[in-house]
């Protein structure tokens, strides 16, 4: 029946080669020779200050692609360390406290929109021999947690569901569809919904028969950084949209679908040179936004690309809750985890310099007879915690929205951990 | 007195910001089968411009399949660059397989710079931060996409790199810096464990 299915998936990998048919423009060579000749005989570092510079130039295309593809809770993630580092983010409602995020920004950052994180415990286990001697002070579990003056009070607070089940239906998709302007009927195969030419010649809709029912949209046509096929160079251009445009491009998106705008709170941000902006809705409950944003990005000449989750939350009920002390007792607890889910603001504004790389003239000297052996240990002193909601994957696939602390050190970092209590974690392996 | 842990972490970020293309091609790659050294000479600018000549196109696809193309230019011009400052290290007679290598340590620099540190940790180690990698972002097919996250970091950077550039046996081992057999054994450990994720997802 589907050929797909019989094939080797690595024959349908190499038949998806995104650069097949790609060349250098013209003149490319001979300007990396003309830059190399032009360089120090001794290995002088002209070109690559240049390149850095260009790089830097083009940066924002970058971010912007990387944010197109990646998920909402990169989108999350990321953003504050690009807002903060750029100037660009801008909160435009911000009644509604931020949503607290238990996966690391390093797992946020492999996992595409709608796919499921892969467990961080499992992670770090995996890259702890890789990481060998060079155990990072903060984050990495040589933390020492001081807090003092932190309620002891037990309590409960509300946890909540996505259904991605009951929006899985073909009226549901049709319906996102023709607000998108996509073409043609929705199809469910190969475990995900599509409507739209798929191969890059058209508007297109993707939904993945994830936990949050996931959906991706773009549209290659007026993609900015989309080079036209033998174009020598596609350097983005266009005036950007403002951020009203972009927040309201995305509540009529919310409108269309049939959602109400008023229950979600709006971001936008841009970036230095860009010249598209893109915009959040942050569903909230509970005077808590969740980290499941819908976001778009928007040209001059409309709409690149769109995300979000089309499964709506369920109320779960109340849970359990520990209190301040005992959830700040479980960031000493190899059993949490605790994730550092914000660097402190002197990191965060720390510039990132570029100093030459200074070669060794010769290898470090034995350490000594007694030499004490150097084991850092990062001391944390918390200062404020916060009880919110993060959003945690089950085994199969299912999202749950959870009670969560997030707990502020004097540094300005922040730490999060799960705050429901034990008698309703289930610690059995799969 | 000590370093705090937070002067500490400082300096560990800025030395990792470094340009780490230098220090990373000087951790991973001297590679074996050094040539003769050469001089600074027409003999070196003419190979190093047949080598450009000879190598663009691979690179500027290699760039191009895992992350913008707008970038995919100057990322390949920086390997290149780091090729002529290290040129007495490029084995000669395998040209491609060490641009590919250094290419990796590229981009995962080039990565980390971008994201400027909104994660928890700045691994140390090429291998850890290539973890983050948002290298599907090219990719269309979200299937692929789906089982190629499944299967772990380091298949998918085999796998791509077999199915893209057409890697495998001993230009394999130069890239990953193992052993021929050892490349053998992971490149078929990967597609078995691809074939695996893609049968579950088919099976969905």
């Amino acid at each position: 029946m589907n050929d797909d299915e019989q094939r080797d998936p690595l024959d349908r990998l190499r038949a998806a080669d995104p650069a097949a048919g790609l060349e250098p423009r013209d003149g490319f060579a001979d300007d990396v020779v003309a830059r190399a000749a032009a360089a120090t005989p001794d290995g002088g570092t002209a070109p690559v200050t240049d390149l850095g510079a260009e790089r830097a130039r083009r940066r924002p295309g970058w971010l912007q692609v990387a944010a197109v593809a990646a998920s909402l809770v990169v989108v999350g993630a990321v953003g504050y360390g690009v807002g903060s580092t750029t100037g660009g983010a801008t909160n435009l409602a911000d009644g509604a406290a931020p949503p607290i995020s238990l996966q690391t920004g390093a797992d946020a950052a492999t996992t595409e929109q709608g796919m499921m994180p892969e467990p961080s415990a499992g992670d770090l286990k995996m890259s702890a021999p890789g990481v060998g001697g060079m155990i990072y002070p903060y984050g990495s579990g040589r933390n020492s947690f001081s807090a003092s003056g932190l309620s002891t009070s037990d309590g409960s607070a509300a946890a909540y569901a996505f259904d991605a089940r009951a929006a899985s239906d073909a009226g549901t998709i049709a319906a996102l569809a023709a607000a998108l302007g996509v073409e043609g009927t929705p199809q469910l195969a190969n475990g995900s919904w599509t409507a739209g030419p798929q191969d890059g010649t058209g508007p297109a809709l993707g939904v993945s028969l994830d936990g949050t029912l996931g959906f991706w949209y773009s549209d290659p046509r007026i993609n900015p950084w989309q080079c036209a096929d033998g174009a020598e160079t596609c350097e983005p251009s266009g005036d950007l949209p403002s951020e009203q445009a972009a927040i309201d491009a995305l509540r009529s998106l919310l409108a269309e679908t049939g959602r109400d705008p008023a229950g979600y709170e709006f971001t936008s941000e841009t970036w230095d040179g860009a010249v598209t902006r893109s915009a959040q809705a942050w569903p909230v409950v509970d005077g808590q936004r969740i980290d499941q944003a819908w976001t778009v990005e928007l040209s001059n000449d409309g709409m690149v690309s769109a995300s979000g989750a089309l499964a709506e939350l369920l109320p779960l009920g109340d849970y359990p809750v520990v209190s301040e002390q005992e959830a700040f007792e479980r960031l000493s607890d190899p059993r949490f985890g605790a994730q550092m889910t914000a660097l402190p603001i002197a990191l965060r504004d720390a510039p990132v310099t570029t100093e030459e790389w200074v070669p060794p003239t010769e290898p470090p000297a034995a350490p000594g007879a007694g030499s004490a052996v150097a084991w850092p240990i990062a001391e944390i002193e918390i200062v404020e915690a916060r009880l919110g909601l993060a959003s945690q994957w089950q085994p199969d696939g299912g999202v749950l929205v959870v009670p969560a602390y997030e707990f502020t050190d004097t540094d300005g970092g922040t730490w999060s951990v799960i705050a429901v209590a034990e008698s309703k974690l289930d610690f059995d392996v799969e | 007195m000590q370093d705090s842990p937070l002067s500490r972490h400082k300096q560990d970020v800025r030395i990792a910001s470094t340009d780490a293309a230098d220090a990373d091609t000087s951790q991973g790659v001297p590679m074996p089968d050094r040539a003769e050294p050469p001089s600074v000479s027409d003999d070196a600018l003419a190979w190093f411009t047949g080598v450009v000549r000879e190598h663009s196109t691979a690179l500027v696809r290699y760039f191009a399949r895992r992350g913008p193309r707008q970038d995919a230019e100057d990322l390949a011009a920086e390997v290149f660059a780091t090729a002529w400052r290290r040129r007495d290290d490029v084995p000669r007679e395998a040209v491609l397989p060490w641009l590919y290598r250094t290419a990796g340590f590229t981009l995962a620099n080039h990565r980390r710079k971008l994201v400027d540190l909104p994660v928890d940790e700045v691994p140390e180690t090429a291998e850890a931060r290539v973890r983050e990698d948002p290298e599907l972002s090219a990719l269309f097919d979200a299937e692929l996409r789906g089982a190629l996250l499944s299967v772990g970091e380091r298949d998918r950077r085999i796998l791509l790199l077999h199915a893209w550039e057409g890697l495998d046996g001993e230009e394999l081992a130069q890239v990953l810096g193992i052993s021929r057999s050892g490349a053998d054994a992971a490149l078929s450990r990967a597609r078995k464990r691809l074939r695996e994720a893609w049968g579950e997802r088919m099976s969905f």
